[in-house]
């Protein structure tokens, strides 16, 4: 039978101990070699700036090897990924060495510099998303495909009409409260708030009054509400899954647009650099 | 004018016979030789006759000494009939190099590249009633045919072989379990072999009672010795030991072989309810009447814990249970019963050596390296205490409810089941992309499944450990591959009838409407409805970095796993 190889937990924590220790001595090993250059008078920005070029060209070739999966000698995209984030952290070192610690005052200098603390920033903030928030989906009673998830809120918004549907015109007190607060929450989409921080506040304020509402219910009426609380969760479990799920999918798009100027910039940056600089002495 | 959609022929059963050249002189040959001359036609369905099978599903393979007929450790679809000659069998291993193993055909780097510019590509284009390729068949003979052992004496001369004369049959257990051949089978003389596929026998064993009988009579004579031959317990023993152990071992089935179905409708009822709906094979406080071995299948350990049941393990083909208990009895002069109970869960196949042979030919011979184990647990943690409970769940590393819902959904049957750790996973799908990539853009699995705490076991074809999905295929487009195991689908001999699909407990293969090169749809000319096929996981069999889903995965969170033991499982949890 063919097989395939499983790499036990504990080796991937030894693997991330060993890369953070190979990108922290060569951070070390770069921050001397900068020193002794500029020591002999030589101009080390420039080959802090090679160093820096070449390490953002590999790290925007990440997005085109997982592309090429299939070419079986370019190892796996977790090893690239590994390499991704400790040659991104050694790259914001050899930054601060190439700028000498300062933010430079220059405008094509600047925008340069905006652009890649904003692509290092949005690579730090997508490393720990990328880490923290499928957990919080983990957790959650529905797993859920992305692009699955406007059919999803569709049926539950048939559902619940249908349990609002058989309940007898004479009691009313159920149905109003469909239209007036819970078919609006079914339906609409959430605040840009509950994107940026998600919360069950508004899905629990709803239950309560429901819950509340018990007394004005026949037998009848209070086994529907009980439905209307299941879907209220369900469509709450959903907008946490989207709102949770587009900033997984989303950040990656900022970053790649601020790599893609990123290096539009900088090769610019390389061309005037060789063409007014003065060269290495 | 752009057409949306082409007529075309429904491939049918036997639109692509295993050999055309079977001509109705053959046919009239072979149907006057044994068994064949002694069954009634008229048992036969008209739109299976028995001559129908014969032309299609058979054909006549000529050897010559030293060709390799069949190899052991491959899977294989067809049976066969020696007609003239002798060949022999032998249980033995013989070298790799000395059979010559077949590796998968891979794609050419040219191939390979030209995947990173199909992502426009038309949905499952097909390239139907094009050249067949046997390999996809996993038939034997047509290839294997071709391998040639030199100095055929001398390789017999070391061997212990069993000689199949004409009107003998092999390799009709593995193709009807599913299982790896046991046996290589080499040419001794020259001579001609009968090759059928295991679907066109299978049929004649419904209609042919009396072929039926001797097939079950020889797969009791020949897989027991060798089942008992491979077992580590029972390796010391001598032969004519072995032989004693073998004429007191009992056959024992338990549950349908064609499961699907009764785990479908038991899925839905309660936990408690699912376990005590399996089979029982021993009751834990009955009487320790025998050594059970595992022939095929798998079974569920439970312990009583109050009113219900607590799975403890789960053990498949090769494992035994009981030694423990048989042991300590022997030893202590003590009767302890049975201290867990045993359950078949799907289609299990067991061995039952009874107590007093184990004590005779078993436990005296035990070599050292099995036996204190089983007595030094013994004394340390007494069976059924607290420490011994603890000790057990640390030795497979998973709880219960897990172990219990790898065995209640049969996930227990998969040898490369997709795993996803919820907690490291970020759903960026890149998984789904790679496998896109490398199947033509056409995804083969889905991301999601059945969900265990933060373990997602996502709807990707298992490769179990028994393939139900093969049982019905009429034509043998769903078959193993020989060399690495991988169950795939040929698409020049699916008809799209969904057997497979409808026999699929997990519901991992999946039907789809098929099209040209240029994307027009493919109609039945006389149905005008859309053609149909198969599709599942193939493991990436034919790309040269393995499966494409756990390769991109940046996050470590996918992961192809054996799940018919947990030790996989719990290494990579734990590890």
């Amino acid at each position: 039978m063919l097989r395939t190889a499983t790499i036990p937990r504990t080796q991937i924590r030894d693997r991330r101990w060993r890369l953070l220790l190979v990108a922290a001595s060569s951070a070390l090993f770069i921050a001397i070699a900068m020193r002794i250059l500029d020591d002999n008078l030589y101009r080390s920005t420039f080959v802090s700036g090679y160093v820096l070029a070449t390490a953002v060209f590999f790290l925007a070739s990440f997005n085109i090897v997982k592309r090429l999966n299939f070419l079986s000698f370019l190892g796996t995209a977790s090893i690239w990924m590994q390499l991704h984030i400790y040659v991104g952290l050694l790259s914001g070192a050899i930054f601060g060495v190439h700028v000498g610690w300062k933010f430079p005052n220059g405008q094509f200098e600047g925008l340069l510099a905006f652009l890649f603390v904003s692509t290092f920033a949005s690579g730090v903030y997508g490393l720990i998303i990328s880490r923290l928030l499928p957990r919080k989906l983990a957790a959650l009673r529905t797993q859920i495909i992305f692009e699955q998830i406007p059919v999803r809120r569709g049926s539950l918004v048939a559902k619940a009409e249908a349990v609002i549907d058989q309940i007898p015109n004479r009691n009313d007190t159920l149905k109003r409260f469909y239209i007036n607060r819970v078919a609006a929450f079914l339906m609409l989409p959430r605040s840009l708030r509950f994107f940026v921080a998600p919360s069950a506040r508004e899905s629990r304020q709803l239950i309560d009054d429901l819950i509340s509402m018990d007394r004005y219910l026949s037998t009848g009426d209070r086994e529907s509400a009980r439905q209307l609380m299941q879907i209220i969760r369900e469509k709450d479990d959903l907008d946490y899954h989207w709102a949770i799920q587009s900033r997984l999918k989303y950040w990656l798009f900022v970053h790649l647009a601020l790599t893609y100027s990123l290096l539009i910039c900088g090769a610019l940056h390389g061309v005037l650099v060789h063409a007014f600089g003065g060269g290495l002495r | 004018m752009n057409r949306i959609s082409r007529s075309v022929t429904r491939i049918e059963r036997w639109n692509q016979p295993l050999d055309p050249g079977m001509s109705a002189a053959i046919v009239e040959e072979i149907l006057g030789m044994d068994p064949f001359a002694a069954m009634d036609e008229s048992r036969f369905s008209s739109q299976i006759p028995l001559l129908g099978i014969l032309a299609n599903d058979c054909r006549i393979v000529e050897f010559e000494p030293g060709d390799l007929l069949m190899r052991q450790g491959d899977y294989g679809g067809s049976v066969f009939l020696v007609l003239e000659g002798q060949v022999n069998a032998t249980l033995q291993k013989l070298p790799a190099e000395l059979l010559g193993r077949q590796i998968p055909r891979k794609k050419k780097w040219l191939e390979v590249l030209k995947q990173a510019w199909n992502g426009s590509a038309p949905p499952e284009r097909r390239e139907l009633h094009g050249p067949v390729t046997t390999q996809a068949n996993g038939r034997q003979v047509g290839h294997e045919g071709q391998t040639f052992v030199q100095d055929i004496p001398q390789v017999f001369e070391g061997l212990t072989s069993r000689a199949i004369h004409p009107g003998q049959l092999f390799g009709e257990v593995s193709a009807l379990t599913r299982s790896p051949r046991t046996a290589t089978v080499l040419a001794r003389t020259s001579g001609r072999l009968l090759e059928m596929r295991w679907q066109g026998f299978r049929d004649l064993m419904d209609r042919a009672p009396e072929l039926r009988e001797s097939i079950n009579r020889a797969y009791r004579e020949h897989s027991l010795f060798s089942h008992l031959a491979e077992t580590t317990i029972l390796q010391h023993l001598t032969p004519s030991e072995l032989q004693a152990v073998a004429a007191a071992t009992e056959f024992h089935s338990f549950g349908k072989l064609q499961w699907t179905g009764e785990f479908r409708s038991m899925i839905q009822a309660d936990v408690a309810e699912r376990i005590l709906r399996e089979p029982v094979i021993v009751q834990q406080g009955d009487y320790v009447n025998g050594l059970i071995l595992i022939q095929s299948g798998f079974a569920r350990v439970t312990r009583r814990e109050g009113v219900g049941e607590q799975t403890i393990e789960y053990i498949g083909k090769g494992r035994h249970f009981g030694l423990r208990e048989i042991a300590h009895n022997f030893r202590t002069k003590e009767s302890r019963p049975w201290n867990l109970t045993l359950r078949a869960t799907g289609y299990t196949d067991t061995l039952m050596i009874p107590t007093p042979i184990v004590e005779q030919f078993v436990l005296p011979r035990l070599p050292p390296e099995l036996a204190p184990a089983l007595f030094q647990t013994k004394e340390r943690t007494p069976i059924g205490s607290a420490s011994s409970r603890r000790a057990e769940q640390r030795s497979n590393g998973l709880s219960t409810k897990l172990l219990e819902n790898l065995v209640e959904h049969r996930l227990v049957n998969g040898t490369q089941a997709m795993v996803i750790d919820l907690n490291r996973c970020t759903r960026c799908d890149d998984c789904v992309r790679a496998c896109a990539t490398a199947h033509d853009n056409n995804p083969r699995f889905v991301r999601q499944g059945i969900v265990f705490d933060n373990l997602m076991f996502a709807s990707a074809c298992m490769q179990c450990v028994d393939p139900v999905c093969m049982i019905g295929c009429p034509t043998g487009a769903i078959a193993r591959d020989e060399a690495t195991g991988v169950i795939t689908i040929n698409e020049q001999t699916c008809i799209g009838c969904k057997t497979c699909a409808n026999s699929c407990p997990y519901n991992n293969i999946q039907m789809v409407a098929v099209s040209d090169q240029r994307g027009v749809a493919l109609i039945d000319q006389t149905t005008q409805l859309p053609i149909l096929q198969a599709t599942k996981c193939d493991l990436c069999i034919d790309q040269r970095s393995g499966p494409a889903c756990q390769k991109a995965c940046p996050h470590d969170a996918l992961i192809r796993i054996d799940l018919s033991t947990p030790v996989e499982l719990n290494e990579w949890m734990n590890g």
